[in-house]
């Protein structure tokens, strides 16, 4: 698995290098094309399936040519082209899958409301298809508004929260057979006109476009999710674009390069000779000037892998990582993250920590699977009234169906992604 | 053979002084064929200056000689100053004559005499003569100094000498054959030694006389080195009459052959002139070389390689006296060492030489460097110039030069040295080459009194450590100068 | 020789320290010349050999007075104050030192030379103490025991 994803970052670097030469002409593509199947032709290329959610709440985004048909057909023609797959099919998902061929130019040109007219489905039983239909040769791309419907009469918060119980299982059960399955949820945004279902059903009528919130997930073996992402970055999703995205990979514990570098630090340390790295000693805080009494020192982190895997929004959310000394958690340390922008070294993410006590010890900066605040942000608890608070741009219930997933993933503890392993000492 | 003595009977004036030379020599470590010396001083006057420096001078050296090492090669000492030892009988220099009479008519007993006598006396003796104030010596009258010179046997140190004489012991006269007390004391005193069954004034026969009596003998007959100057007083010293004087007495030594084993005779044609003083205090006559040459005589005397030589005896019995007179290679008014037979040099040049480099450090160089040298560390301290025998050894070096500037201010000078120097290396004369090569490293970096220090840092770890420090001091500089001056022919 | 002169760091800074070490950003470990090793080793040799010159080669009777062995001591200040320093400020001047390594000017090159000073004071009062003994004229130099 370390191999495949060596060569994303490989193919990553030749792509950037490709795209930053002056001297290649307009036909750059092709040759970069040949490389990458290069690379893939070592392994049995995945089959592709599309599912696009066409319930009735759906109708909203297909209605003209909107962002999200720009998005999702871009999408699908990237995959396409990116040689990743021999096969992609498309479906229509409901209650079942409908099968819709293979061409995805007729496909989007047939996406249209009045495709999307069957009665709102419930997105865990969705998901459960899908999942059902997903394994390690067969990615799934579940294209969605995400709403959950509990319908007239029944209690809300009851359901939610059994929706999420309900998806944690289905989801445990396929980590079970394929524990090395990730899943992306993307979140762009397209102009909705038409009708919007609140959770008892009730309509609202949009007669204008209104963006609103809708999902890609993406679901497969790790090693083509990250081949997936490196050939398709968040940057290239044409209509509007990724707002929000958020991976979640089994436990990889890989092993990054990491360091403490020399600065930015306030006070000084020396360095043990024998892990000059990451061991260091006689540590004295800042003894005059504006840092007086603080103690800063700089960890330097090559991310590109995590870059492309789980995004910059995520490396540089301070949550993300988990801190311990000697495997107690330990937040003595304020922690803020930046770019590295010093040529001279291969990092490409600084955590500086910054503390006015020292604590000593072994530290442990733990990058793990970290439930994103944006979901929560996103996240209508209500569903009721799509003008209060701000409802308009939220999703009702996406948190739960996220959490299930979250669940699943952490069910036996924080799904830890890289550990970074420091020794200081007064 | 095992410790034996030499006897010197050192006759008046020239007896203190040549005694004198003969201690500067064994100061400055001359090679002696015995370990000990016991000078006796014979002298009708006892404020003689020469005598009281004489004694002085020889106190001197016993007490830096009962702190010397003596050059022993089992224990690794080297020190030849001071090696031989000198003893004083009953703690005297001086044999006096015990006589308390003032005149000489009454010494002689004039007014007891009959009359027949008392014309007798008055035939032999002058007028003057027989006035004379006799504790002022005998101004040159040998006939004079004959008749009361034979009382001497009478004396303490007399009876001393005899008690302490042993068999093997040998005795040595030194005598002038001018003025006084010298000439006419010498064959009496040869006769008083060979008498057998002599006895002291109470009747008792003096000790171990038979010994005495055979004992090897040797004595040097001094002949006129000075004139004395125009009298300033009523003296009867008279420099013309020196020569007839000598005349009566070298006619009256032939009767001393084979009574000696050897006789030597020195004299010098070239004379200074002294001050004119009879006697006391006055009669400092200066150091002259003749008295350093009549004290080599004495060490040739006892030189063991020259026994066969100097004695020829059968059965106790003197068959021939041996005669020897000193001379240098060429008549030079300025004696250096190159005018020294090969003989002379080297018995003289490597002890005085060193000796003298001995002082000048004392003189120039110690009190300053002590503080700084590691061979004085914790040693040779402000304390230390105070010992008894440290102030004594300076007072003899003082003496020392003293004696060396006098001999060069002598009409025939002796001046191997250049005294006025305070250089280290350059205080000696003339084209020897008397520095040892030192090794090149130790040519380029000290000069002058470093190279001194130098050496005496080196040789300090080689003395012996169980040695007192006065002990010690002696050897380390003797090891030093050794080191640093080795002439050799 | 590097704890040492670590021990010294308040004079000059642990950043310059950092870049005595052999500190590379580009490795991100030590694997430049070791400046403190190298300027020690030489500080130390010249010490030695000054000591040594002064007990044994010129060993003088002349120049075994305290005053004496002060120049001598002043002379290898001098050198090792220059050595260190020298090395320290040519290094600031032609930009050979790594730029994630901050806060170096003159002073603190001077720092170092300071502590160069403090460094060759110890070795050279200490190798006098050891080898003046076997010094002919200068063993009691300058101190008299």
């Amino acid at each position: 698995m370390r191999n495949i994803l060596i060569y994303c970052l490989a193919v990553l670097f030749l792509a950037s290098c490709g795209n930053s030469s002056t001297q290649r002409k307009g036909g750059n593509k092709p040759s970069e094309n040949s490389e990458m199947t290069a690379v893939t032709a070592s392994k049995i290329k995945p089959v592709v399936n599309v599912y696009v959610e066409n319930s009735g709440s759906m109708a909203g985004y297909v209605n003209g040519n909107t962002d999200f048909k720009k998005a999702v057909y871009n999408y699908l023609t990237d995959i396409k082209i990116s040689g990743i797959t021999d096969t992609l099919n498309l479906f229509y998902i409901n209650d079942k899958p409908v099968a819709k061929g293979s061409d995805v130019k007729d496909f989007i040109e047939k996406l249209n409301p009045n495709q999307c007219v069957f009665a709102t489905s419930d997105i865990s039983n969705v998901f459960d298809l899908v999942l059902k239909r997903t394994d390690n040769n067969q990615i799934s791309v579940l294209v969605t508004d995400g709403i959950f419907s509990p319908g007239k009469g029944k209690d809300a918060q009851q359901y939610l929260v059994n929706q999420q119980i309900g998806i944690k299982r289905i989801m445990k059960e396929h980590l079970d057979k394929y524990p090395n399955t990730a899943v992306i949820v993307y979140q762009l945004t397209s102009g909705f006109k038409g009708t919007y279902y609140n959770r008892e059903d009730a309509k609202t009528e949009f007669k204008e476009p209104q963006a609103r919130p809708y999902y890609i997930w993406v679901i497969g073996d790790v090693e083509d999710i990250a081949l997936l992402k490196t050939y398709i970055p968040d940057s290239k999703f044409k209509g509007g674009g990724v707002q929000h995205s958020y991976t979640l990979l089994p436990p990889l514990n890989m092993e990054i390069d990491y360091a403490i570098l020399n600065s930015p630090k306030f006070g000084s340390f020396e360095r043990d000779k024998k892990s000059t790295k990451t061991s260091i000693y006689n540590i004295k805080k800042a003894s005059n000037g504006a840092h007086k009494g603080n103690f800063m020192f700089t960890i330097g982190m090559d991310l590109s892998l995590f870059t492309v895997l789980l995004g910059d929004e995520y490396l540089t959310n301070t949550e993300s990582y988990a801190r311990l000394i000697n495997k107690q958690p330990n937040n003595d340390y304020f922690i803020e993250i930046e770019h590295n922008t010093n040529p001279n070294t291969n990092y490409t993410h600084n955590m500086k920590l910054t503390t006015d006590k020292i604590s000593v010890g072994e530290l442990e900066i733990i990058l793990r699977n970290q439930f994103p605040q944006w979901i929560y942000d996103i996240n209508d608890e209500e569903g009721l009234d799509i003008y209060k608070n701000d409802a308009i741009n939220k999703t009702f219930g996406i948190k739960y169906l996220a959490e299930g997933i979250y669940e699943a993933y952490n069910f036996s503890g924080n799904s830890i992604y890289t550990t970074m392993k420091f020794n200081l000492k007064k | 053979m095992a410790s034996n003595k030499l006897y010197i009977f050192g006759i008046g004036g020239t007896g203190s002084r040549v005694l004198k030379s003969l201690t500067m020599l064994l100061a400055s470590g001359v090679e002696c064929g015995v370990d000990t010396i016991v000078p006796i001083v014979i002298d009708r006057d006892m404020s003689n200056h020469d005598l009281t420096r004489t004694k002085t001078l020889i106190e001197n050296y016993i007490a830096v000689n009962n702190i010397a090492p003596k050059e022993d090669s089992q224990k690794g000492y080297k020190n030849r100053f001071f090696n031989t030892q000198i003893e004083l009988l009953n703690n005297e220099l001086c044999l006096q004559l015990k006589d308390n009479t003032q005149k000489f008519n009454e010494f002689i007993g004039k007014d007891t005499m009959s009359s027949e006598n008392k014309a007798l006396v008055d035939i032999l003796f002058s007028k003057e003569t027989l006035e004379l104030d006799m504790t002022e010596g005998f101004q040159g009258n040998p006939n004079i100094g004959s008749v009361v010179l034979n009382q001497f046997d009478d004396s303490d140190i007399f009876k001393a000498f005899a008690n302490d004489f042993k068999d093997g012991d040998r005795i040595f006269i030194i005598s002038s054959i001018f003025g006084g007390t010298g000439a006419s004391g010498f064959p009496l005193l040869r006769k008083v030694l060979q008498t057998p069954n002599q006895k002291d004034a109470d009747g008792q026969p003096l000790a171990n006389w038979g010994l005495v009596n055979k004992a090897p003998i040797g004595a040097i007959s001094v002949l006129p080195y000075f004139n004395v100057g125009a009298a300033t007083d009523n003296s009867l010293v008279n420099s013309d009459t020196f020569i007839d004087k000598s005349k009566a007495a070298l006619s009256y030594y032939k009767t001393e052959d084979k009574k000696l084993d050897t006789l030597y005779y020195i004299a010098d044609t070239n004379t200074t002139t002294y001050e004119h003083h009879k006697g006391g205090d006055e009669q400092k006559n200066n150091a002259h070389f003749v008295e350093l040459a009549a004290a080599m005589s004495i060490l040739d005397f006892v030189n063991p390689q020259l026994q066969q030589k100097n004695i020829h005896r059968k059965d106790d019995k003197i068959e021939s006296t041996t005669y020897k007179e000193f001379g240098i290679s060429a008549n030079v008014s300025e004696i250096g060492f190159a005018n020294l037979e090969d003989e002379s040099q080297k018995m003289l040049i490597n002890p005085l030489s060193r000796f003298l480099l001995f002082r000048n450090y004392m003189q120039f160089v110690f009190e300053k460097e002590r503080k700084y040298q590691p061979y004085a560390h914790r040693r040779f301290n402000e304390d230390f110039r105070k010992k008894n025998s440290i102030k004594k050894l300076e007072s003899l070096q003082s003496s020392f030069f003293t004696w060396l500037r006098e001999m060069e201010n002598q009409n025939r000078r002796f001046s191997p040295f250049n005294l006025s120097t305070n250089n280290a290396f350059d205080f000696v004369k003339g084209d020897i080459s008397l520095i040892t090569k030192p090794k090149w490293s130790d040519n380029i970096r000290y000069k002058n009194w470093a190279r001194v220090d130098n050496e005496l840092n080196r040789q300090i770890s080689k003395t012996d450590k169980a040695l007192g420090n006065e002990s010690r001091f002696l050897e380390l500089f003797y090891r030093a100068t050794e080191s640093l001056i080795n002439f050799k022919s | 020789m590097e704890t040492i002169y670590r021990w010294l760091s308040s004079l000059f800074g642990s950043n310059l320290a950092e870049h005595l070490s052999g500190w590379s950003e580009v490795t991100g470990d030590y694997t430049e010349a070791n400046l403190f090793f190298i300027i020690g080793m030489s500080s130390l040799i010249i010490s030695i050999a000054a000591c040594v010159t002064y007990y044994y080669i010129l060993n003088h009777p002349r120049w075994n007075r305290g005053f004496k062995w002060l120049i001598f001591l002043v002379i290898v200040l001098i050198v090792n104050f220059l050595l260190a320093f020298g090395i320290c400020y040519s290094d600031l001047l032609a930009g050979n030192i790594s730029s994630d390594i901050s806060a170096i000017s003159v002073a603190e090159c001077l720092g170092f030379g300071l502590a160069n000073i403090i460094v060759s004071i110890v070795i050279f009062v200490f190798c006098s103490l050891i080898i003046k003994w076997g010094s002919r004229n200068c063993k009691f130099s300058p101190f008299k025991f």
